[in-house]
């Protein structure tokens, strides 16, 4: 099948839409698929071979963070050449509503359209001003994958009409073979908590996460507070009013990701809200540490209603630093919990979820070809009489 | 030169209604094409479904009570008329009758189905594989079209499609409602 995948985002910048089209491209490519994935990006950056530029991103306050956008007639143009080069079976665009090329296929583009919906916020005023103009285009998409219930309840309710959900995918077998690194690897007398997340972002609950600290070395003085991400060092110790216990690792890779979520005792997931999938938590469950999460919808989907690790009150440090508590002193329940994980994530899998895709991009491939085959019948002559 | 401004006015705003109403009926266009074709590709989910489930009661591997519940309610869905004539020309109650062999169809299907959560997973026999398949097909399937449904009754309840009759004799679509067996999605 002739796959078109576009991304909105720039690829010179690391984001979940990012990876999550990254990993799809290359489990469907890895099937055989022919893929071509269209995203910004600066034309002399390394991308990997399937991905196509759309040209040079420009970082645009949108949604709430600063985003890498790509517009313009020159893009837009680009796109148009893209779309008609690629001759794809089924154009899978992602985040068609943020303002980038993702939304510049969608008005060019014809023929079957798939478009999944990553964020479950829709409420700006921007939208809703623009909404009116955008709808014709959203009126071509024939199938819509939203990658939670809480996404796709969103989507029902600021667009209507309906969304199948599909979650995001974990490659889950890279973090559950992920080694721990020994100077991450937590001991009964310093166990290790896990963070990972933008640190400028309040809503990913870094502020959160500095209150807990205090309250649990209070009880547990050895506890280790890993933070990972990218953001403001420098603002991010000021949140903190004693950094002893806090070790800021900086942006990490993918292979430090996974080995630190391997070695961590309890991932702290303190987000305080738009939040639509939380695919850390994934991760972290994948790679067999016992997960505390905030009670957001998408966690507590996640985390199957607490059954595959321990929720507490959005934004409550006081609450968050129980869980962790409780988490640290009790092994046996910790192990309990990494186990359900472990279980969960396998519905995260890249096969199972690229499976997922593959059946929608077949649903609506099916659609066509029998109503190409309705329409050629009704273009043959009457049915002809005996004998004829 | 008034009476001239107010003709180049006067035509200015026929040619703003007309590009309006044209656009409007290309919208509306392209949104009947697209409520047949998920008509169509539900259509040929549902006979894979019907079909898979008439196999997997035929097969020998399930106990004779459930393949006979089985069978009859895949023999209902596949006795449905369905051909595009039939289809085109189905009246409401037509429509009914389809639906709820369709949710008897899927009712059975729920007793025999390894619990699904919505993500494919189906194990045991290849027939019953199959049929999982299917039915997971089918859920997709009727949420694409009502999408599609959903959308054009919307566009179609505009005045300026009723008023400027842009929708010709098109039939209003009208949503499948049957029970797909994918509670998941609704809880």
């Amino acid at each position: 099948m002739r796959i078109g995948i576009v991304c909105p985002y720039s690829f010179d910048v690391p984001g979940g839409v990012q990876f999550h089209v990254r990993d799809l491209a290359q489990h469907l490519l890895s099937l055989g698929h022919h893929v071509r994935v269209l995203a910004p990006a600066d034309d002399d950056a390394a991308l990997p071979p399937f991905i196509d530029s759309a040209g040079r991103a420009v970082a645009v306050p949108y949604n709430g963070s600063v985003a890498r956008l790509s517009f313009g007639p020159l893009t837009a143009a680009r796109v148009r050449r893209w779309l008609t080069e690629g001759a794809f079976d089924v154009l899978h665009l992602h985040e068609p509503l943020s303002p980038s090329v993702s939304m510049l296929a969608l008005w060019a583009a014809e023929g079957p359209i798939v478009a999944t919906f990553h964020t479950a916020n829709l409420r700006s005023r921007a939208m809703q001003a623009a909404f009116p103009l955008l709808r014709p285009s959203l009126e071509k998409i024939a199938a819509r994958i939203a990658v939670s219930e809480d996404a796709r309840r969103t989507l029902v309710e600021h667009i209507g009409g309906d969304a199948v959900v599909v979650p995001n995918g974990v490659f889950v077998d890279d973090f559950a073979g992920a080694a721990p690194r020994p100077e991450w690897s937590g001991t009964p007398e310093r166990p290790v908590v896990a963070f990972v997340g933008r640190l400028d972002e309040a809503r990913k609950g870094l502020p959160v996460l500095c209150e807990v600290v205090p309250r649990v070395r209070a009880v547990l003085p050895g506890a280790r507070f890993l933070v990972a991400g990218r953001g403001d060092l420098a603002a991010a110790r000021a949140l903190l009013a004693d950094p002893a216990g806090v070790e800021f690792l900086g942006p990490v890779d993918d292979a430090a990701k996974q080995a630190l979520l391997a070695s961590a005792d309890v991932y702290l997931a303190p987000h305080t809200g738009g939040e639509s999938f939380g695919i850390v938590l994934v991760e972290a469950m994948a790679a067999g540490t016992a997960v505390a999460a905030s009670d957001l919808g998408a966690f507590r989907r996640v985390l199957d209603d607490g059954d595959a690790g321990v929720l507490f009150a959005t934004g409550d440090a006081d609450a968050a630093a129980a869980a962790v508590l409780g988490l640290l002193t009790d092994p046996s329940r910790r192990a309990e919990v990494a186990a359900a994980g472990q279980r969960v994530a396998r519905r995260y899998d890249w096969p199972v979820v690229a499976g997922e895709v593959l059946a929608v991009y077949d649903t609506i491939r099916t659609g066509v070809a029998a109503h190409a085959r309705v329409v050629a019948d009704r273009r043959l002559p009457a049915p002809r009489g005996p004998g004829a | 030169m008034t009476s001239l401004a107010w003709a180049l006015l006067a035509l200015l705003v026929v040619c703003a209604l007309a590009g309006y109403l044209s656009a409007t009926a290309q919208r509306l266009d392209r949104l009947h094409h697209r409520v047949e074709t998920s008509r169509a590709g539900l259509e040929v989910e549902l006979t894979r479904r019907a079909s898979a489930a008439l196999e997997l009661a035929t097969s020998g591997e399930l106990d004779p009570a459930t393949s006979l519940i089985l069978a009859d309610a895949a023999t209902a869905s596949l006795d449905a008329p369905r051909t595009p004539a039939a289809l085109r020309d189905a009246t409401d109650a037509d429509d009914a009758a389809r639906w709820a062999a369709e949710s008897g169809l899927s009712r059975a299907l729920a007793v025999v189905l390894p619990a699904a959560d919505g993500l494919g997973e189906a194990g045991g026999a290849p027939a019953t594989g199959r049929v999982g398949d299917a039915a997971h097909r089918v859920a997709l399937a009727r949420r694409f079209h009502n999408d599609a449904v959903v959308q054009t009754r919307r566009l179609r309840a505009k005045r300026v499609v009723r008023w400027g009759r842009l929708a010709g004799h098109a039939r209003l679509p009208e949503t499948a409602d049957f029970d797909d067996g994918a509670s998941s999605y609704d809880s």
